[in-house]
């Protein structure tokens, strides 16, 4: 006896498989794969050459900024690639041609989610390369906070993509879209680095203006970092780095519900607002 | 367009008035019952306050703490954004109440009043200081009391000593140029200084001992009459620390004067083979603590710290028994080595420089080490290895690991391969497939 797997399910695999082939055999997604480790390679050379400047460094992982560097970038570009393909297509009403495929909304929003992770997946063996190769040419440290950011970034990129789907089920226009969804993530990223940067920098002594910014950052980050994939990402690293599984394992659990959500939302609000309002 | 111009514009003018006008404040005093706090910071007490805007108190677990409410002026002062005293107007203590401890709204504790004082060996500003309590605290004032007095009495037979010993010494240089004197007499020795008396105590203050395992409590004061204290109701966050450790002082040999700091085992010190010939190590104890507690627990009034960061608190010197350098590959012990003191000579001449050398002979009180620590000589290893120090029984200290790692000075061309791979790959598949539908076409 075979078991078969739901037709909903092999209606999103086929167009997660008509996506991955899109991605595979496009030169464009190499470049930038390259562009980003372009970047990473910068950040880290810069650490060799401080070594070689001034004779000692002492650093945990040297490997983590790079990484988060070469990482975000391409997770912005996933969200925004996969939220603005959905509006256009609920825009111009392409999606309505799609249904009459045997194809259902849960089918086509997990295919297009699918596709988004294959990219990423396809990329995740260069990264990986990357780094091994660079670390082993220069002696540098592997750390467990470096295989805990790779084996969590997939849900991160699951958790930023859903993000995005969410976003374009929510507003419906490919211009509305793009601006909320840039502006999200760029204020996501702001308080988060923020909320770093700020207690390392002296506040200036009577400087109301800064102090009030960094209690507006710090409230906003109270939000933040329940609702933020890269917070969730940080969390994960730090779990990692100091050898606390079940941490780590609540940070993956988190993702997966963050991502389930969203992309069930998306569902949801596709099905009862309908594709041609 | 323009109104919201216009709305910055108002925005930002009024963000720079607000941070005029604060600076030119005049503060205003009012009376406000403040928690004052010698709280154990890890290593000895720290003087603290909680004044009545503050809802929460942190405190180490575990450990003895003096809490004292009093009464006292507070007034606020824009420039550092917190409530100051002034307990030279005021400091009044809150006579006959008890301290009542909550926890999750259940009474779980009543603390009388008592007295403490607390004691500082090496003397006012030094870290190390010990809480005492009730009859100990007494005893602790009358034996400081009466050890100054001992060494007060050393101190003054030294001076007389001292000046007898200059008439002599005087008379003796007198008798050895006197040519008419044949029978010489014997060179007087020198009186030895009595050693310094640093030990300060505190004096004896009224508060409240409080020492709770971790957890979140509530604490209130009731009066006499049995009536809750207005204000006197605080939030109580008792903490500990995440990790324990050794962290080191690395005094690189090319630069001295500017030490690096490794708190955390996890971190790997990479050097540079021409750099530095040697790395001079020096151990503390340390622990891990949230950063927002911890800052909280040295002053409730600093909200700078992250309630999901952790900070490493440096305490005292760790002195081991020796060091051990590990093979990381093999794990094979390559050199033991013990703590050594170490002098800094500057090299005469145009050639601008310096060198460590070990300090060798008796310290006195001009002839003293630079500093003292455990040299890594860097020229005589090569390979990646991993130090760690040993207690007296020959055991690990756990926390004391630390590997060093030589990088590599070669920029081979394969680099440029890690980066490029990508659209190597993908050049590769994408003429395959062309290749592969051209043959499908024919």
């Amino acid at each position: 006896m075979t078991v078969q797997a739901p037709s909903w399910f092999s209606s999103a695999l086929s167009i997660a498989r008509m996506e991955g082939k899109k991605i595979l055999f496009s030169l464009a997604h190499y470049l930038a794969i390259s562009v980003s480790l372009f970047v990473a390679w910068l950040m880290l050379n810069s650490l060799v050459n401080s070594v070689q400047r001034v004779g000692l460094v002492v650093e945990t992982n040297p490997f983590l900024l790079p990484f988060f560097a070469a990482l975000v970038p391409y997770m912005i570009f996933l969200a925004i690639a996969v939220a603005l393909t959905l509006t256009r297509e609920i825009e111009s009403r392409t999606i309505e041609v799609l249904f009459y495929a045997p194809l259902d909304f849960s089918s086509f929003v997990l295919g297009r989610f699918l596709g988004q992770i294959t990219y990423f997946l396809i990329a995740l063996p260069f990264l990986v390369f990357f780094f091994l190769g660079y670390a082993f040419q220069f002696n540098l440290r592997m750390t467990a906070g470096l295989f805990g950011a790779m084996i969590l970034s997939p849900f991160t990129v699951a958790c930023v993509i859903a993000f995005g789907i969410l976003t374009a089920s929510i507003f419906r226009k490919v211009r509305m879209t793009a601006i909320v969804l840039i502006i999200a993530i760029a204020l996501l990223l702001v308080v988060q680095i923020a909320h770093v940067l700020l207690p390392v920098l002296q506040v200036q002594e009577g400087s109301q203006a800064l102090f009030l910014f960094s209690e507006v950052i710090e409230i906003g980050y109270r939000v933040v970092e329940w609702i933020s994939p890269f917070a969730f990402l940080a969390r994960g690293v730090e779990a990692a780095e100091i050898g606390a599984p079940s941490l780590y394992g609540l940070v993956v659990l988190q993702s997966i519900i963050y991502t389930g959500i969203c992309v069930l939302i998306s569902v949801l609000l596709l099905k009862y607002r309908g594709i041609s309002k | 367009m323009r109104r919201i111009r216009l709305l910055i514009t108002v925005v930002f003018l009024a963000l720079i008035a607000s941070s005029q006008s604060a600076s030119a404040d005049t503060p205003e005093a009012e009376r406000q019952l403040v928690y004052a706090l010698e709280v154990y910071e890890g290593f000895g007490y720290a003087s603290t306050y909680a004044p009545l805007n503050e809802e929460v108190i942190y405190l180490l677990a575990e450990h003895e703490n003096a809490i004292s409410p009093r009464y006292t002026m507070v007034y606020y002062w824009p420039l550092t954004r917190s409530y100051r005293t002034d307990w030279e107007t005021l400091n009044e203590s809150v006579a006959g109440a008890t301290i009542e401890v909550l926890q999750g709204g259940a009474l779980i504790d009543t603390v009388e009043q008592d007295v403490f004082n607390i004691e500082f060996p090496d003397g006012y500003g030094s870290r190390e200081s010990h809480l005492h309590w009730d009859s100990e605290a007494e005893e602790v004032l009358i034996r400081v009391q009466e050890e100054r007095s001992l060494y007060y009495e050393a101190l003054r037979a030294y001076q007389n000593a001292l000046q007898d010993y200059q008439k002599l010494q005087e008379e003796y240089l007198d008798a050895m140029l006197d040519e008419t004197v044949t029978e010489k007499p014997n060179a007087p020795v020198e009186p030895l200084e009595p050693e310094l008396f640093l030990t300060v105590v505190t004096p004896l203050t009224s508060g409240f001992k409080l020492n709770l395992p971790i957890g979140n409590y509530q604490i209130r004061l009731r009066d006499a009459q049995g009536a809750i204290i207005p204000g006197s109701e605080k939030d109580v966050v008792v903490f500990s620390y995440r990790r324990t450790g050794i962290g080191y002082n690395i005094i690189p040999e090319a630069r001295w004067t500017q030490p690096e700091r490794s708190d955390d085992p996890l971190e790997t010190i990479y050097v540079d083979e021409l750099s530095n010939k040697a790395l001079y190590l020096q151990p503390f104890i340390e622990a891990e603590f949230n950063e927002a507690y911890y800052r909280g627990l040295l002053d409730p009034q600093d909200h700078t710290g992250n309630i999901d960061r952790w900070i490493w608190a440096h305490f005292y010197p760790y002195s081991a028994e020796s060091m051990v350098l590990v093979d990381r590959v093999s794990e094979a012990e390559i050199l033991r080595i013990t703590e050594k003191p170490f002098k800094i000579i500057q090299t005469p001449g145009p050639q601008l420089g310096y060198q460590v050398v070990e300090f060798e002979g008796e310290i006195t009180s001009t002839e003293r080490p630079t500093f003292i620590g455990f040299e890594i000589d860097l020229s005589q290893l090569r390979d990646n290895l991993e130090f760690k120090l040993l207690d007296v029984d020959g055991n690990v200290v756990p926390g004391s690991e630390r590997e060093i790692r030589w990088l590599s000075r070669g920029r081979p061309i394969v680099q440029y391969l890690w980066i490029g791979t990508p659209v190597l790959v993908g050049g590769v598949i994408i003429l395959w497939r062309k290749t592969r539908s051209e043959k499908n076409r024919k």
